[in-house]
C-alpha cells in the first residue's frame, strides 16, 4: 500500500435521516480537519438570527467526535433546544492511484468502498416529536439513573439526559470479557435499592 | 478505568484522573479503544441474545462512549443493528463529561492544581422491539 | 496355703454352721437314729449327712461303727431343728457382697439387667428390687469439680494474653486474624501474612473492583510538637526537595494533605536514606497567630522507625528524654470483655486515673517491639522547644483499597448526631462532645464535614485530590450492624453533580475541615476509656421491642473522632492510573473491632501482608521494607531474607537444589547492588575518559530543561555541596561513622551508613531518564504534549556524561513488563540485549529470547573435596579419641561452600553471564491485571544510560530477563515511572 496514494475522496450522499424538515434548514457539514472555532462561529451567528429555527450536524468517520463536541458547546451556549439524534453508516468512496507508472504508461487506480459511521444532530428551538428514536429533552434533569431505573418500562421513547460518565475498559480487560455474562454483583443489589427508594 | 482520550499539555506534569465511577447496570456497556473491538460486540450481542441474556426486562442495552470511543460505539451500535434482523431500534444520547487533570506539586512553593475539561460522551440506546 | 478358691469358700460359707450334728452324748448317734426313722429316706439323708460330715469344713466323725438300733426321739428332734434353725437363719442371711446379678452364670447376664428389673429371672426379680433401692446402688452425685479442660484453662483470660504479647505486639484485631490468618511474627509484632483460604485472585478482584481491608496499626506515629519554623529548618535538613515536595509543601502545611517522601540523614542527600514516610500537619487554628505551635504526624514502618527516631531526636537536638512509662501490668474488671476489646499500651496519663476507677479498661504490659519498654517515649528538646512523642499503638490506622471503598465508609459510618439540649446524665462520657456542640462555629464545622462526607458517596476514590485529609466525627459504629453480610454497592441516587462535587473534586476539602478531635490526647484518651462494653450494648440490643431494629442509644452513644485520609494509588506513569486507590482511617484505640466488623459486614474482604506486597507491585512503587535496598532496614531486611533462602535451599535434598553456579547465578538469593554498581563504575571508566569539568557539568545542567516553571533555584543551589559531596566521596564524609573507599571493595553490610550506592529519587533526572526510555512510536504521540526540552534530548554520549558523573553508584527503581510468555521471579537477572538478539526480535515476533549457555560448576571439585575431608574428619575422630591436630587445617574459607552456590568474594557480575547485567528485579509475578509477567526492580543507573545509547529507536527500552533457576531469557519492556 506504500506506492499508492489517495486520488479522490468522495462520499456516498444520502438524504438526512430527519422527516419534516425545511429545505434550507442550516447544514453542518463537518469533516476531519474542520476547526471548531470556525464552526462555532458560523453556527453560532445562524442561530442567533430568530427566524433559523433548526440547525443540523453531520459528520462521519473520524469527525464524528468532533460533531458531537460541536454540538455540546452550542446546547450549553444556547439552553433550551430540543436535540435528536441519529446513527448510521455511510459509504465512502476512495479512489487510491499507484505512485509508480507501470510498464505501459497506464496507473493503476484502487476504489475503496468503506462504511464508516455517521452521526447527524438536529437541534431546534422549538419543541420536537419526543416519540422519535434519539430524541432528547432539553436542559435535562440531574438524577438520571433514578429515572432510567424507575421508568425503563415505561418511557420508552424519551430518554433522560445519559450518563455523565463513561467508564473505559480497565487494563484487566479480559477479566471483563470473561464477565460478560455474569453479571456484576451490583445488579442485585441495585434491585434491593429500588426497593428502599421512596418515591418510586 | 483509564479513558482513552490523550492526556492535556501543561507546563508540569499533568495526570489525568479517571472519570466519576458509575453504577453499572448489566445494561450498560463502556466502550473503550484497549479492548478489541470483536469482543466488545459479542459481549454486546450475548447480552441481546434472547433468553439468558437481554439486559433487563426491557431488553435493552445501553452503550456508552467517551471521547474518541464515540466512533467505536457508534461501530458496534450499527453492527448490532445490521446483524440483528431488523428488530433492533437505536436512540443515540450526546453528553458532556467533565474530567479532571490534577498537576501534582513539583516543590515546595506549588500548589496542585486541577483543571477540568470537557469531552464528548455518546449513549445508544438499542431496544429490541417489533421492526416498524 | 489355702488357694483363693478355697478361700471364696469360705467367705461364703462363713455364716454357715460349722458342724449340724449333734453330738453332745456319745449314744444315739444319727447313725443309730437311721433305723428308727425308717426306710431309706432317713438312710438317704444318712448317707447325705455322712457325705456332709466327711467334708472339710465339718467335723469328722468316724463312721466305724453301723447304724444305731434305736433313736432318741428328743435328742433327735433338738438336733434337727438346730440343723433346720441354722440353716434357715444362713439362708436368709446374705452371704457375700456379690450383687444378685452375679449369682447368675456369666452366660444369662444381661446389661440392661442393671436397670430393666424384668430382665432377670423371675426368681431373682425381688431380690434385685430390693437390691436396687438400697442407697449404695442410687446413682451417685458426683463432686462439683470441672473437667480436665476446664481445669487447665487460665482463669484470667486477659492476663494470658498479656503475657503472650511480651514478645511480640498484637494487634487489636490479633484474635480475628488469628482464627483465619496465618500469622507471622515480624518487627516485633505478630500480623497476618495471608488468608488461610485460597484467595489470591479474590484479594485482587477486592483490590481491583471493590474494597480490601488492612489493618495497618503496626506502623508507627511520630508526633512532633513546636514551631512551625523551628520544626521546618530542623525537618528540612532531613529531605530534599529535589525528590519531591518535602515538609514544608504548601497544601501538607495547611494541613489538607497529607504527604509522602523519603527520609535522609541529615544533610546527606542523595544517600544515606533512612526510609519513606508519610506525614499530616495538624491544620492551623484559624484565630491562631502565625508562629503558633504546630502539631505534626510522621507515619513510618516499624522497620524504619529506630533508625528515623534518632534521626529526628538528632536533628531537633532532644536528648531529654520527658517522662518514661515503667512496664506496669494492672489487674482489672472481670467484667470487660476482653475478647474482643483488648487495648493497648498504657500511657502516663493512664497511670493516674488507675486508682479509683472500676471500668478502666484493662491494661497492658507495656511494650512495642522496637522499644524497650523502660525507655522514655517523649523527648524534648531545650533549645528548640520541641517536643517528640511516640505515638506507637496509640492511634489505629485501617486502610481500604479499592474503588468503591467510600462506599464502605460511607456505609458503615454515620456523623455524630449533634446534641440539641444540654444532657447531664452523663457527664463524663462524651463530656468534650457536650462542650463541643455548645460552641455553634464548631456545630458549622461539623455540619460541613458531615456534608463533604455525604459527597463522598456518589464518588470514587480515586475522584479526589490525592491526599486528601478530612476529620469527621462518628458515632458508635456497631448500633447498626447489619445482621448479614453483604457487600456495599454504589447507591446510584447519590450521584450527584454540582458545584460541590466539582470543588471537591478539584480542590478537595477546605483547610478547616481536616480538624479532628483525634490530635488531641486528652480526647483520645476519654473516648477509649469510656467505650462501652460489649456486652453491655449487647445488652441493650436485647432490650429492643423489634428485634433487630435500630438500636438508638441517643445522647449515650460515644462519638469517636476519626481522621479519613484518602491514598492516591498509582499515581506515576501512565496507564492504570489511580489504581488501589483507598482510603486510611484513624482510629482512637481501644475502638479497633468496632470498626473492623462493621466494614467487614459491609462486604470488605481482608488482606495480610502478602496482599499488600501485590498492592505495591500492581501500583509500581517500592513496597516498604524490602524495596529500599539503600536504607539500613532494609539492607538488614535483605539479609534476612537471604538466610531465610539459603535455609530453605539447603533442607532440599541435595539431588533437588538447582545448581546456581551452572545457570550462572551468582546471588540467587540476594542482590548484590554495591558490586554491581561498583562493577559499572569501574567498567565506565573503563570505556570513557573521566572528564571532570565543572563548566561541562554546570553547561548541562542550564540546557537540562529548565523550561518547566519549577523551582529553579533548587536545582543550582545544592549542586555545589553535591558535587563537593561526590569528590568527597571518596573520602568521609564527617558524619559517617566508617571509612569508606570507592575503590575498595566493599567489606560488609553491617556498617548501616556506609551505604555506597544510593537510589535517584530526582524527580526531574527520573523523568529525563523516563523519557529516554521510551520507543519512537511512543514518543511521537505524547511528543507535543510534554512540551519541556528535556525530553526532546537524545541520551548520546555528552548529555549522559554529567549525569553520570554526578551520580556514579545510583541506582533507578524501574517497572518491566515482558513482552510474550514468562513470570519474572524474585531476584530475577536484568540483562542488556544483544544487538544480535534486537535483530533477531525485530525479524521474528516470536522469538522468545536467546539461552544462556550452562556455566561450569568450577566449585564442584572443592565442595565434593571438602565433604571427603568432613567424612575423614569424623571417622577420624571416632577412631581415635583425641582430635589430631593436622586434621584441622581445613581453610575456613571452603567451610561454607554449598554445592550450586557461589563463595563469597564474587567475580565481576556484570560480565559474568553472556548479556551484561544491568539490575535485580525485587518483585515480580503474573499480572492479573495486565494478562504477562511484570515485575518491579532496581537497575544500575550508569548501565541504563549506556544500554540506552546504543538502542535502536524503535527497540529502546528491551530488555532481557532470566530467573535465577533457568537459562532462558526473556523480552521485556523497561520503563521508569514518574
Amino acid at each position: 500500500m506504500e506506492n499508492f496514494r489517495k486520488v479522490k475522496t468522495s462520499e456516498e450522499e444520502s438524504p438526512l435521516p430527519f422527516s419534516d424538515l425545511p429545505s434550507d434548514v442550516v447544514e453542518m457539514k463537518v469533516k476531519e480537519g474542520s476547526k471548531i472555532r470556525n464552526l462555532m462561529g458560523f453556527a453560532m451567528s445562524k442561530m442567533g438570527l430568530e427566524a433559523t429555527r433548526q440547525i443540523v450536524f453531520s459528520g462521519c468517520g473520524r469527525a464524528v467526535t468532533k460533531t458531537v463536541t460541536c454540538v455540546e458547546i452550542m446546547k450549553r451556549k444556547l439552553g433550551g433546544l430540543h436535540q435528536v439524534t441519529k446513527v448510521q453508516y455511510k459509504t465512502l468512496l476512495e479512489v487510491w492511484e499507484n505512485k509508480d507508472l507501470q510498464p505501459d504508461g497506464h496507473r493503476e487506480h484502487l476504489t475503496v468502498h468503506k462504511n464508516v459511521p455517521s452521526i447527524c444532530i438536529l437541534l431546534s428551538k422549538d419543541p420536537l416529536d419526543p416519540n422519535q428514536m434519539g430524541y432528547q429533552p432539553p436542559d435535562h434533569p440531574e438524577d438520571l439513573w433514578v429515572d432510567e431505573t424507575d421508568t425503563l418500562e415505561e418511557r420508552s421513547g424519551s430518554f433522560p439526559k445519559g450518563v455523565k460518565r463513561r467508564l473505559a475498559s480497565p487494563p484487566h480487560e479480559e477479566e471483563e470479557e470473561q464477565h460478560a455474562k455474569k453479571p456484576p454483583l451490583q445488579v442485585q443489589d441495585h434491585q434491593e435499592d429500588l426497593g428502599t427508594m421512596a418515591g418510586c | 478505568m483509564a479513558e482513552a482520550g490523550p492526556p492535556t499539555e501543561a507546563e508540569r506534569a499533568l495526570r489525568r484522573r479517571l472519570p466519576r465511577r458509575l453504577p453499572r447496570r448489566r445494561s450498560d456497556v463502556y466502550v473503550n479503544m484497549k479492548t478489541d473491538f470483536k469482543a466488545q460486540l459479542s459481549r454486546c450481542q450475548k447480552l441481546l441474545a434472547p433468553g439468558a441474556g437481554g439486559g433487563g426486562g426491557c431488553a435493552e442495552l445501553c452503550i456508552h462512549g467517551l471521547g474518541l470511543a464515540i466512533n467505536r460505539a457508534i461501530n458496534i451500535a450499527l453492527q448490532l443493528e445490521a446483524t440483528g434482523g431488523g428488530a433492533l431500534r437505536l436512540a443515540a444520547h450526546t453528553s458532556t463529561v467533565e474530567l479532571a487533570d490534577a498537576a501534582e506539586p513539583e516543590g515546595d512553593s506549588d500548589e496542585p492544581q486541577a483543571r477540568t475539561r470537557n469531552n464528548s460522551a455518546i449513549h445508544i440506546r438499542v431496544c429490541r422491539a417489533a421492526p416498524h | 496355703m489355702p488357694n483363693a478358691k478355697e478361700k471364696k469358700r469360705a467367705k461364703k460359707m462363713k455364716n454357715q454352721p460349722t458342724s449340724v450334728i449333734f453330738s453332745s452324748d456319745g449314744g444315739p448317734s444319727p447313725h443309730a437314729m437311721w433305723s428308727q426313722n425308717g426306710g431309706e429316706e432317713t438312710h438317704q439323708r444318712k448317707r447325705q449327712e455322712l457325705r456332709s460330715e466327711t467334708s472339710r469344713g465339718y467335723s469328722h466323725q468316724s463312721i466305724s461303727h453301723g447304724m444305731p438300733k434305736y433313736l432318741t426321739v428328743s435328742p433327735f428332734v433338738r438336733a434337727r431343728a438346730a440343723e433346720i434353725k441354722a440353716m434357715l437363719k444362713a439362708a436368709t442371711q446374705k452371704s457375700s457382697n456379690t450383687l444378685v446379678f452375679q449369682s447368675l452364670p456369666r452366660h444369662m447376664r444381661r446389661r440392661a439387667m442393671s436397670h430393666n428389673v424384668k430382665r432377670l429371672p423371675r426368681r431373682l426379680r425381688e431380690l434385685a428390687r430390693a437390691e436396687a433401692e438400697k442407697p449404695e446402688h442410687q446413682k451417685k452425685e458426683l463432686p462439683k469439680s470441672k473437667c480436665r479442660k476446664a481445669r487447665r484453662r487460665h482463669i484470667n483470660l486477659v492476663a494470658e494474653f498479656n503475657r503472650r504479647q511480651k514478645k511480640n505486639i498484637w494487634l487489636e484485631t490479633h484474635i480475628w486474624h488469628a482464627k483465619r490468618f496465618h500469622m507471622v511474627k515480624k518487627w516485633g509484632y505478630c500480623l497476618g501474612d495471608r488468608p488461610t483460604t485460597k484467595c489470591y485472585r479474590a484479594c485482587y478482584r477486592a483490590m481491583a473492583n471493590h474494597c480490601l481491608l488492612q489493618d495497618l496499626s503496626y506502623y508507627c506515629c511520630l508526633e512532633l510538637i513546636g514551631k512551625e519554623e523551628e520544626l521546618l529548618t530542623a525537618l528540612a535538613r532531613m529531605c530534599n526537595v529535589d525528590s519531591g515536595p518535602t515538609f514544608a509543601a504548601v497544601p501538607c502545611l495547611a494541613g489538607r494533605r497529607q504527604g509522602a517522601l523519603t527520609v535522609y540523614q541529615r544533610d546527606r542527600y542523595p544517600e544515606g536514606a533512612l526510609g519513606p514516610v508519610t506525614f499530616i500537619w495538624k491544620p492551623r487554628n484559624e484565630s491562631a497567630v502565625g508562629s503558633a505551635s504546630r502539631q505534626l504526624w510522621i507515619w513510618t514502618h516499624p522497620a524504619f522507625k529506630q533508625d528515623i527516631l534518632a534521626e529526628l531526636k538528632a536533628v531537633c537536638h532532644c536528648s531529654e528524654p520527658m517522662d518514661s512509662c515503667i512496664a506496669k501490668p494492672v489487674v482489672t474488671l472481670p467484667q470487660e470483655e476482653s475478647k474482643t476489646d483488648i487495648t493497648e499500651k498504657v500511657g502516663q496519663k493512664r497511670k493516674q486515673k488507675d486508682d479509683g476507677e472500676i471500668d478502666v479498661p484493662v491494661k497492658k504490659i507495656i511494650g512495642d517491639g522496637t522499644r524497650d519498654p523502660h525507655q522514655s517515649y517523649r523527648w524534648i528538646s531545650q533549645t528548640s522547644g520541641i517536643m517528640i512523642s511516640d505515638l506507637t499503638m496509640e492511634i489505629l490506622r485501617y486502610r481500604l483499597i479499592g474503588p468503591l471503598s467510600h462506599c464502605v465508609l460511607t456505609e458503615a459510618l454515620k456523623a455524630a448526631s449533634v446534641h440539641s439540649n444540654l444532657e447531664t446524665t452523663y457527664p463524663e462520657m462524651n463530656s468534650w462532645w457536650v462542650e463541643n456542640c455548645r460552641n455553634p462555629e464548631q456545630v458549622s464545622l461539623h455540619h460541613r464535614q458531615e456534608a463533604f462526607f455525604e459527597l463522598l458517596q456518589g464518588l470514587s476514590s480515586s475522584n479526589i485530590p490525592s491526599g486528601t485529609v478530612l476529620g469527621l466525627t462518628v458515632g458508635d459504629p456497631r448500633v447498626n450492624l447489619p445482621k448479614k453480610r453483604s457487600k456495599a454497592m454504589p447507591n446510584p441516587e447519590k450521584y450527584q453533580d454540582g458545584e460541590k462535587v466539582r470543588q471537591l473534586t478539584l480542590e478537595g476539602v477546605s483547610a478547616e475541615c481536616a480538624q479532628s478531635f483525634l490530635w488531641d490526647r486528652n480526647i483520645c484518651n476519654s473516648v477509649t476509656e469510656n467505650k462501652m462494653p460489649e456486652q453491655h450494648l449487647n445488652s441493650l440490643r436485647s432490650k429492643l421491642l423489634i428485634p433487630g431494629s435500630y438500636l438508638d442509644l441517643g445522647p449515650q452513644e460515644s462519638k469517636i473522632p476519626i481522621l479519613l485520609v484518602q491514598q492516591p494509588g498509582k499515581i506515576a506513569g501512565e496507564d492504570r492510573p489511580g489504581w488501589g486507590s483507598g482510603w486510611d482511617i484513624y482510629l482512637p484505640k481501644g475502638w479497633g473491632m468496632a470498626f473492623w466488623l462493621p466494614f467487614i459486614y459491609r462486604g470488605a474482604r481482608v488482606g495480610g501482608l502478602q496482599e499488600g506486597l501485590k498492592h505495591s507491585l500492581y501500583k509500581r512503587t517500592p513496597h516498604v521494607p524490602s524495596d529500599y535496598p539503600d536504607c539500613p532496614a532494609g539492607i538488614q531486611f535483605a539479609r534476612e531474607l537471604e538466610r531465610n533462602l539459603l535455609e530453605k535451599f539447603k533442607r532440599r535434598p541435595p539431588a533437588k537444589r538447582a545448581n546456581y553456579i551452572k545457570h550462572g547465578t551468582l546471588k540467587p538469593f540476594f542482590c548484590p547492588w554495591e558490586k554491581l554498581t561498583l562493577d559499572w563504575e569501574a567498567r565506565n571508566e573503563a570505556s570513557h575518559k573521566y572528564v571532570d569539568s565543572s563548566v561541562l557539568e554546570s553547561e548541562d545542567l542550564a540546557a537540562e530543561g529548565e523550561a518547566s516553571c519549577g523551582p529553579s533555584h533548587g536545582m543550582f543551589v545544592p549542586e555545589s555541596p553535591r558535587r563537593k559531596e561526590m569528590d568527597a566521596s571518596s573520602q568521609n564524609n564527617v558524619q559517617m561513622e566508617g571509612v569508606t573507599d570507592v575503590t575498595e571493595l566493599h567489606k560488609g553490610d553491617e556498617v548501616i551508613s556506609n551505604c555506597t550506592f544510593c537510589v535517584l529519587r530526582r524527580k526531574k533526572l527520573l523523568r529525563q531518564v523516563s523519557a529516554w526510555c521510551q520507543p519512537a512510536y511512543v514518543k511521537t504521540r505524547k511528543i507535543r504534549h510534554h512540551a519541556s526540552a528535556l525530553d526532546q534530548q537524545e541520551p548520546t554520549a555528552d548529555t549522559l556524561l554529567p549525569v553520570v558523573q554526578r551520580y556514579p553508584r545510583a541506582l533507578v527503581w524501574v517497572c518491566l513488563t515482558l513482552l510474550k510468555r514468562g513470570s519474572p521471579e524474585l531476584h530475577a537477572m536484568i540483562c542488556i540485549p544483544s544487538k544480535d538478539d534486537l535483530f533477531q526480535l525485530s525479524k521474528d515476533k516470536h522469538f522468545f529470547g536467546p539461552q544462556e549457555p550452562k556455566h561450569s560448576d568450577v566449585f564442584k571439585n572443592k565442595v565434593l573435596k571438602q565433604k571427603a575431608m568432613k567424612k575423614r574428619q569424623s571417622i577420624g575422630k571416632g577412631k581415635q579419641n583425641s582430635a589430631s591436630g593436622t586434621m584441622n587445617v581445613i581453610p575456613t574459607k571452603q567451610d561454607d561452600l554449598v554445592l550450586g552456590l557461589w563463595p563469597d568474594p564474587l567475580p565481576d557480575v556484570t560480565s559474568h553471564c553472556s548479556r551484561v547485567l544491568l539490575g535485580f528485579v525485587t518483585q515480580g509475578d503474573f499480572s492479573l491485571a495486565f494478562g504477562c509477567g511484570e515485575a518491579v526492580g532496581f537497575v544500575s543507573l550508569t548501565g541504563l544510560l549506556h544500554m540506552l545509547m546504543d538502542q535502536p529507536k524503535e527497540q529502546k527500552g528491551l530488555v532481557l530477563l532470566r530467573n535465577p533457576a533457568s537459562l532462558q531469557y526473556r523480552f521485556a519492556r523497561l520503563t521508569v515511572e514518574v
